[in-house]
């Protein structure tokens, strides 16, 4: 009878342990539950508290802090609050199946603000998949990160050694050839030679760049400014005060568009590269979102 | 004994996320907490009846922190087809207060106006002609705002002859005289189209004015004056690049002086209003 009442104590305390584990099982999805329902809802400083408190509590399963990590990192990245998501991004650890995605997404976040080198690091730190998609897309994303580094040597080598299975990202790798082949061409023009222009006939310059229309306006500028002081240096002679004035401001503009001529063959092939770079940045999303969403 | 420590713990589990908790954080002044807590409850309860305490309740938080935008958040969420007449009518008071208080008064305006609708005379809802009464005066709609003003005294249970005293006191500050003579920006830029400068006159300020058209004259007669030597260039050019800059100049102006112009006038007006008929209504216990 001692023998049953002993073994019947022992099966309470042991369902009373299981339930303890459910219970705290069940309170930790319920925290992580609501965590994501305050990022969800922008309300990011109660759910970085609510965070804290469920972090600080003994024996939380590391899936559910990776949960919580990874969850408030998409909020944080739908915000545009980048530095925040790329943090928790990168806090997510490799033993659960969003490892990938929190990676590359911390990886296009750093290639978004212009750190490819910061992105190549995150990248390289990535150990090989099993699966040879997510392989593929690794060896995509730093070739990708070369070519917005301007390391057109390495991204060839790389173009020669990989020929990527997967549709998705041979389409895309395709058009990163294309734009390595737009990057090149993109040759800056002579700035002297666009200042030259612009001293022989204002405006010159900036049709030689590319602006047609600043062209004009800057020749119409010039053209009724220096009438102007041509007509006072006509009929009142060189050393009259409106002469002296309108003299003073034609050279300021003349001058001032020699010198804009010359910043415009910049300005133009900046434009230029920043298109381009907008279409490899793209180049790069597009994977990353079909593959992980 | 062991059946029910099982049942004391999954209890003290399930009331991770009670009302009282919520209740006991907001009454000890908790109330960044509490209103984290109600927002829990909002989450994981069930009961809608639960659901809307929560939300009142957190609204409350933030407008004792003085965030009442995020008082506002909170409020919306509440789904007016669950809510009874009364319920209805307070949610709505709440939503124009939260509203008022963060300077939204059109929009505040709006949610005093839905409680017309709703055939009910409780508290929330005096309140709620008073709140638009103020959101009115803040519109500058001096008409519905002397009329609420006037309802809500006639609604007040305080002696007759206060009441007269109030109502004497609204129709003379409203009266057509004292009203603060508002600038319309449509009709000065007009004034100053047809005339440089008088628009600035209009906007009441003189020495602008003045100015403006002291320098729109530099111009005509340096202008004329080129013209008059036989400079036609300088005067098409230079000439005609002054006159122009110093009348659009002239005209843009008053898109920043009238504005400010009327907000100066107005807010002196209604201050001064709500002050002294906040005084009377607490002079004669009418807020009670």
């Amino acid at each position: 009878m001692k023998k049953i009442i002993l073994y019947g104590i022992g099966f309470f305390f042991m369902l009373n342990c299981r339930a303890q584990v459910i219970n705290d099982n069940r309170d930790f999805f319920y925290d992580f539950n609501f965590i994501s329902h305050l990022a969800k809802n922008k309300l990011f400083s109660e759910a970085e508290k609510e965070k804290e408190n469920l972090f600080a509590r003994p024996g939380i399963p590391s899936l559910y802090k990776d949960s919580v990590n990874f969850f408030m990192g998409i909020e944080y990245y739908n915000d545009k609050r980048l530095p925040q998501a790329k943090k928790l991004f990168l806090s997510v650890s490799d033993d659960v199946f969003f490892y990938y995605k929190a990676r590359y997404l911390a990886g296009l976040i750093d290639t978004e603000n212009n750190q490819p080198d910061s992105a190549i690091i995150n990248y390289s730190s990535i150990g090989e998949s099993s699966s040879n998609d997510l392989n593929e897309l690794k060896d995509f994303q730093l070739s990708g990160l070369y070519l917005l580094k301007k390391d057109y040597r390495r991204f060839d080598s790389l173009s020669l050694l990989y020929s990527f299975a997967n549709p998705v990202i041979n389409e895309e790798f395709q058009n990163l050839k294309n734009y390595a082949i737009i990057d090149r061409k993109i040759k800056r023009k002579s700035a002297f030679f666009a200042g030259a222009l612009s001293t022989l006939i204002p405006g010159l310059g900036k049709v030689y760049a590319g602006n047609n229309g600043q062209a004009l306006s800057s020749f119409l500028a010039c053209g009724f400014i220096g009438a102007v002081a041509a007509e006072n240096y006509l009929r009142f002679g060189i050393k009259h005060t409106q002469t002296i004035l309108f003299t003073g401001i034609f050279a300021v503009f003349y001058i001032g568009n020699i010198w804009g001529s010359a910043l415009s063959v910049q300005v133009v092939k900046i434009e230029k590269q920043l298109e381009n770079k907008h279409n490899i940045l793209v180049g790069l999303k597009v994977p990353i979102s079909k593959f992980f969403n | 004994m062991v059946l029910k420590c099982l049942l004391v713990s999954f209890l003290i589990k399930g009331q991770g996320y009670s009302l009282a908790k919520a209740d006991s954080l907001f009454k000890t002044t908790n109330y960044e907490q509490a209103a984290t807590a109600y927002e829990r409850v909002y989450f994981f309860s069930l009961d809608k009846q639960e659901k809307m305490v929560s939300l009142f309740g957190r609204a409350n938080c933030f407008k004792i922190l003085n965030r009442h935008y995020e008082a506002y958040n909170s409020l919306v969420r509440i789904s007016s087809l669950e809510l009874d007449d009364s319920l209805k009518c307070a949610a709505n008071y709440q939503l124009a207060l939260a509203l008022y208080l963060s300077n939204y008064f059109n929009d505040a305006e709006k949610f005093c106006a839905k409680n017309y609708s709703i055939p009910i005379n409780s508290k929330e809802y005096k309140n709620s002609i008073l709140l638009h009464a103020f959101a009115y005066n803040e519109l500058n709609s001096y008409k519905n705002a002397r009329l609420k003003f006037t309802e809500y005294v006639l609604l007040t249970e305080i002696k007759t002859e206060h009441k007269d005293s109030i109502i004497d006191f609204i129709k003379s500050y409203y009266t057509e005289k004292n009203l603060p003579q508002l600038k319309s920006l449509r009709k000065a830029r007009r004034l100053s189209k047809v005339l440089p400068g008088v628009g600035l006159f209009y906007a009441g300020k003189p020495g602008k004015a003045l100015t403006n058209i002291g320098f729109q004259l530099l111009a005509v007669g340096y202008t004329g004056a080129n013209v008059y030597f036989c400079n036609y260039v300088t005067a098409a050019v230079a000439g005609v690049f002054m006159i122009r800059s110093f009348y659009t100049g002239g005209v843009n102006q008053l898109n920043d002086i009238v504005p400010k112009f009327n907000n100066d006038r107005s807010r002196k007006f209604n201050d001064t209003f709500k002050n002294v008929y906040t005084q009377q209504l607490i002079k004669y216990e009418a807020l009670k």
